[in-house]
């Protein structure tokens, strides 16, 4: 009810009130007169009026009733509106508030899924050490040395190499061992360094390199540990380079393993940015030996970076299942680099 | 010992204040007076209680109230009769005629016919 209504209400109230009791006040004027007329003392006269009137208060309220029943009923019937909508509004807000706590837990539950993917693929990425240098071009790849009797001893070290160690095999022994060690603390970028450090003159320096190689190597070191097993002069580095391989092997299987789970995990997860995909595909090269069936889908990512990168590295495999994907690719790829990254990927099979 | 007063039976009153205001417009002293002396001083109404009655039959539409001047000059409210008041009189009389032709009947009839 507004206040201008309760004023009326009330200034209303107030005049039938005064107009009622002025009427009672009349009525009790006269019948005292009449009384006193008729040779009654006033005292007594007042007192038999008000006697035969009734209780003036009772009969004031009585018609106080008959008058403003209309309001009073209205009054009442806004009161209990008032209630109602009390209620209605405390419901609401309960509601209203139930419902706030029921998106709070489900932003919740969105963040903690996104929290746990992300930990994922930091998990995924963790298995491989990232090189500080991007993979080198597969043409200045480690290569395997070649089978000769010129194999032990003959490995030089490039002058500059990613590890930032320079392999002086001047040095005397027990120097160029503390270099593997070193070598060996610098990770995956380290590799090429110790894999010339495995051909060393020096049997125990070879031991070393292939002790570092088993903790930090991959799976192209493995190519240089295969050949270490069978044709190193001593015994003992034979061992260590077959148990490294195994270690290796083992590692990177694992590695390779959650790796591609992640991989799956980003290509079917497009919020994940192109280059997060790009870099998970560099991320699978640089373990070594990525799956064919993984690089495939890759081929057909939405950007072209990550397809091109995938189609040079099908390349490089030269695996048969890959060579139609490659045709397709070489002939309808709307961007042209990844059309003739596809071409010079198929002149492989021919080789 | 029987009352000297009777009460009024219930309705009755309204009755009398609508045959009471045929003569004229009254204040609410004028008709507790004239309903004593119509009545003989039999009928004599508590004369508070005429004031509800009366602010209900003017709500109803039966009577119409103004402020006046009364005999010893002092401002009164007066009602009068509207036009629905007159039928609504009209209704009640025959009725109250009907009612009390029966009791009447019921009152003079032989109980020996009843067995």
């Amino acid at each position: 009810m507004t206040s201008a209504r309760w004023t009326w209400t009330l200034t209303q109230s107030v005049a039938v009130e005064a107009d009622i009791r002025e009427e009672i006040e009349a009525h009790l004027d006269a019948a005292v007169a009449d009384r006193i007329a008729a040779g009654m003392d006033p005292e007594r006269a007042r007192r038999e009026a008000l006697a035969r009137f009734g209780d003036v208060e009772r009969i004031v309220g009585a018609c106080r009733t008959v008058k403003l029943e209309e309001h009073i009923m209205l009054q009442r019937a806004l009161l209990a509106l008032v209630a109602i909508l009390s209620i209605a509004v405390v419901v609401q807000a309960y509601q209203l508030n139930a419902s706030q706590a029921r998106m709070n837990e489900a932003l919740a539950e969105v963040r903690n899924d996104f929290a746990a993917a992300a930990e994922r693929i930091e998990t995924a990425l963790l298995f491989v050490e990232v090189p500080n240098n991007p993979p080198a071009p597969r043409e200045e790849l480690q290569e395997p040395p070649a089978e000769d009797d010129s194999f032990i001893g003959s490995g030089e070290a490039p002058a500059e190499h990613p590890s930032g160690i320079d392999w002086d095999s001047s040095q005397v022994p027990e120097v160029r061992i503390e270099v593997v060690s070193e070598l060996a603390a610098r990770g995956a970028s380290a590799v090429p360094s110790l894999l010339v450090a495995a051909q060393d003159p020096d049997v125990l320096v070879r031991l070393a390199a292939v002790e570092a190689l088993a903790e930090v190597g991959n799976l192209r070191a493995c190519r240089v540990l295969d050949q270490l097993e069978y044709k190193d002069p001593e015994p003992l580095v034979r061992r260590a380079a077959e148990g490294a391989a195994a270690r290796i092997r083992e590692r990177t299987t694992l590695e390779r393993e959650t790796l591609e789970e992640g991989a799956d995990f980003i290509i079917w997860e497009p919020k994940l940015s192109a280059a997060a995909r790009f870099q998970a595909l560099q991320d699978l090269h640089a373990i070594g030996d990525p799956s064919v069936s993984t690089l495939i889908e890759f081929a057909g990512d939405a950007d072209v970076f990550v397809r091109t990168s995938a189609v040079r590295m099908l390349g490089e495999l030269a695996h048969p299942d890959a060579k139609a994907v490659l045709v397709e690719l070489s002939k309808l790829d709307p961007q042209a680099i990844v059309r003739e990254e596809a071409e010079e990927a198929l002149l492989r099979y021919d080789d | 010992m029987p009352k000297k007063h009777p009460d009024l039976l219930p309705g009755t009153l309204e009755m009398l204040v609508l045959r009471v205001l045929q003569g004229g417009a009254l204040h609410g002293y004028a008709m507790a007076r004239w309903i004593q002396q119509a009545s003989d001083e039999v009928l004599q109404v508590e004369e508070g209680s005429l004031y509800p009655a009366l602010h209900r039959m003017e709500k109803r539409g039966w009577l119409q109230a103004e402020w006046g001047l009364s005999e010893s000059n002092r401002r009164a409210k007066y009602y009068r009769l509207t036009r629905t008041g007159r039928a609504r009189f009209k209704t009640q009389e025959a009725q109250w005629e009907g009612y009390t032709t029966a009791i009447g009947r019921v009152l003079s009839a032989d109980p020996e016919g009843a067995q």
